[in-house]
């Protein structure tokens, strides 16, 4: 008989806060994406990798959470529930990955501003936030309380 | 990825890599069976059947449905926070089988 396991009920937690600050907070942005593959793929990978389509090859590179472009800013975003230290390297990898990427080459010049997405406030975290040049954010949706403390967050 | 001929189009259809700009109303959850492709036995799935008012800038009268978890999460998270009866969004579909992923962004 198959365990059921100790995981909980599935629910949408990250995907819906993405889509939802895309939707008040980058309302009037000039380009706004959720979940965009970054980067472009190495030209050695169509000679390796041969009989799949180009398109599906992009499942090999990294997405970022959120992608919000301004008259005078790329806004590179992550939004993080649990392990916000992990963001730090991940923005700085797709900041890299950005300056490659096809589709946004279209909106260059333009300096790109990493930001943090993170439901609450830590002073830690945004010291090493602007070490690095990356922006924290606090964003906490009513309807993430009851997740938070499902997780066992004081909130 | 060569485009397969469409006659009746009653639905619109992705493409692997290309951006589609749909405008979305009156989504609704409906169960149907389908021949599992892998299987080829018959099998009843959930799908996410959307209402197409316009498809890139031309008014059609279309259904969209997506079996797709992942994409039907973001379609109504977008459509959760609409502000009139309907929702605008660019889907761009890339991947295969498992590893077909969605790019969803509000118009």
């Amino acid at each position: 008989m198959m365990s059921t396991g100790t995981r909980g009920k599935y629910r949408q937690v990250e995907r819906r806060w993405v889509l939802e600050y895309i939707m008040t907070k980058c309302k009037d942005a000039v380009y706004k994406v959720a979940h965009k593959r970054l980067g472009a793929l190495p030209p050695d990978m169509f000679t390796r990798v041969t009989g799949v389509p180009a398109s599906s090859l992009k499942v090999y590179l990294p997405y970022v959470d959120a992608i919000c472009v301004w008259h005078d800013r790329i806004e590179i975003i992550e939004f993080k529930v649990h392990d916000p230290m992990k963001a730090i390297s991940q923005l700085i990898y797709y900041k890299t990955l950005a300056l490659q990427d096809n589709e946004l080459k279209q909106f260059m010049p333009r300096p790109i501003v990493l930001k943090l997405v993170y439901w609450r406030y830590d002073p830690n975290i945004d010291a090493i936030c602007r070490a690095n040049g990356i922006v924290l954010e606090v964003d906490r949706p009513a309807w993430l309380d009851p997740i938070l403390r499902d997780y066992g967050y004081k909130v | 990825m060569p485009v397969e001929p469409v006659i009746l189009a009653n639905y619109v259809k992705l493409i692997p890599g290309a951006r589609k700009r749909l405008v979305l109303t009156d989504p609704v959850i409906e169960e149907v069976t389908i021949k599992d492709p892998k299987t080829n036995k018959p099998k009843i799935i959930r799908r996410l059947r959307w209402t197409v008012l316009e498809e890139d800038g031309v008014a059609v009268t279309k259904y969209f449905t997506t079996p797709s978890e992942k994409l039907a999460q973001m379609l109504m998270a977008i459509w959760d926070k609409r502000t009139t009866d309907r929702i605008c969004v660019y889907i761009t579909e890339f991947g295969t089988d498992l590893a077909k992923e969605y790019e969803v962004s509000p118009c």
